[in-house]
């Protein structure tokens, strides 16, 4: 995929079609003494290619958000099914050239931040960008853009404050969404559960109660964030690795410092 | 009795099906092995009605169709799964006795003082707090120390005029079931693994005098033996 620079289109050939093909004979690849690639007519975009059957292993994905490890401790991939799975290389369709390959917009352009597991945080995380938590966090957690995911072994006990609260772990503290929140079948949680929408699937548990509030109503706008918590890139991210500068700035320095904490005595 | 009332007795014979535009009724919700009907939430629905943002306790565990049933009818719910809890509670208990050292009989407690200590984190709400209270197979299973504490911390957060609704049990159960509502006048028994020891089987008197404060307000017998009753504060 690293060959693919600049603006020249290239045709990607599916490896099947090559598979149907009678092998090539050598003098067909040879001119002036170097080795040339056969011009594939039949790969170009015309409505005959475009009906062939898609390998497997090349279909189109889209591009999706990448966890950026706060600690960058644990190279395990975060167990989280929907933002913080980690995306193999975006893999393009075979008849389309890169220039108009889908890049799918993805429902939230800003990246996922990730607690991982064996690291625990005190204090307030503010921000608008998405967090998966893995490990603890103690304080408040307060993300006006954002969506928060508690991981299965993830422990908080904080109020959460968020668009989108997804929780597959334990929570003690209070949700409050102006969206939706999502208690998966492992869920724990104690506090209310303030929310326009919820979905509760079977198995979890909740103590506390439940209320539902208009769409909107949680967040604060997005301009009252305070000034420390800066934004994320919104750029749409590829790489999980580019983005970890700016994930870890959108910790406040009091979570830096519990951050910096915890990575001393990471025993607990 | 006309004869062309009779109900058709052959199973081999073909049945009209509904349209798939029909509603289902609730005859086919009865369908359902594990839906039975309660004549006990549809009367503490009726009693509940009419309170404006009322206030629900449900002590098993939370269901989406249980939320979102009340939280359409505009009521706040509040969810503690305290058949779950106790269990929990009683673990990590047994856990610490048995970190204990030999002869230090200080941490040893009565079941009274443990009933105490559970319900110091638990069942924590403010007075006159609730219009109503579920507790479906909730105080069959409860320990003799616990449940008269219980039904006296019940009365404490209910309101005046507040109801509760609990089912026993006529016979030991064959299993452990959670309740989840379908609609106004049908439950879904949802087996789950046992939380605790059916603990006794209570007679009907017994049953008025755990309520001792309370007013009797109706008992129903379902086919399943299981009886409902609601109480009021």
């Amino acid at each position: 995929m690293a060959a693919f620079v600049g603006a020249r289109s290239y045709t990607i050939v599916p490896v099947a079609s090559w598979e149907r093909r009678t092998p090539p004979r050598t003098s067909d690849y040879t001119s002036w003494g170097k080795i040339m690639w056969r011009k594939p007519t039949d790969a170009k975009t015309n409505p005959q290619t475009s009906n062939l059957p898609e390998p497997a292993a090349t279909t189109p994905k889209p591009i999706q958000n990448t966890p950026t490890n706060v600690n960058a401790a644990p190279a395990t991939p975060a167990p989280i099914a929907q933002s913080s799975t980690p995306t193999p290389a975006p893999s393009v369709s075979p008849n389309v050239t890169m220039a108009s390959a889908p890049i799918t917009s993805t429902p939230r352009t800003n990246s996922a931040s990730v607690i991982g597991a064996g690291l625990k945080i005190q204090g307030e995380i503010t921000g608008d960008s998405d967090l998966v938590i893995e490990g603890e966090a103690h304080g408040r957690i307060r993300l006006v853009n954002g969506r928060v995911t508690v991981a299965p072994k993830g422990r908080v006990n904080a109020d959460i404050e968020a668009v989108e609260i997804s929780v597959e772990g334990f929570v003690q503290g209070g949700l409050k969404a102006s969206d939706k929140v999502r208690l998966g079948p492992a869920s724990q949680v104690q506090g209310s559960v303030m929310t326009p929408r919820i979905a509760i699937e079977d198995g979890a548990r909740l103590r506390g109660k439940v209320e539902m509030i208009r769409a909107g109503e949680a967040a604060p706008p997005a301009a009252k964030a305070p000034a420390a918590s800066a934004p994320v890139s919104a750029a749409p991210v590829t790489s999980g690795a580019k983005v970890a500068d700016s994930a870890t700035a959108a910790m406040t320095t009091e979570t830096d410092r519990a951050k910096a904490t915890a990575a001393r005595g990471s025993g607990d | 009795m006309s004869w062309t009332a009779k109900p058709r007795l052959n199973p081999t014979a073909p049945t009209l099906k509904p349209t798939g535009s029909a509603k289902p009724g609730p005859k086919a919700v009865e369908a359902n092995g594990n839906v039975r009907i309660s004549n006990g939430l549809k009367e503490f629905l009726w009693l509940i009605d009419g309170s404006s943002q009322g206030r629900i306790l449900d002590l098993g565990a939370v269901f989406q169709t249980t939320v979102m049933f009340f939280i359409e009818r505009g009521f706040r719910l509040s969810t503690e799964d305290m058949m779950r809890s106790w269990k929990e509670f009683l673990t990590t208990e047994e856990e610490s006795m048995r970190n204990m050292k030999v002869g230090d009989e200080s941490a040893r407690v009565s079941q009274g003082m443990l009933a105490g200590k559970f319900l110091d984190s638990n069942l924590q709400y403010p007075e006159d707090n609730f219009h109503g209270v579920l507790a479906w197979d909730l105080f069959d299973y409860l320990d003799a120390e616990l449940l008269p504490r219980v039904m006296e911390r019940l009365y404490t957060v209910l309101r005046p005029g507040g109801a509760v609704l609990a089912s026993f049990h006529s016979k030991t159960p064959e299993r452990f079931n959670r309740y989840k509502i379908v609609d106004g006048q049908n439950i879904e028994l949802i087996p789950s693994p046992s939380l605790a020891v059916h603990s006794r089987i209570f007679q009907n008197r017994e049953i008025l005098d755990i309520f001792g404060k309370f007013r009797s307000s109706k008992t129903f017998v379902g086919r399943d033996q299981v009886r409902e009753a609601l109480f009021l504060k």
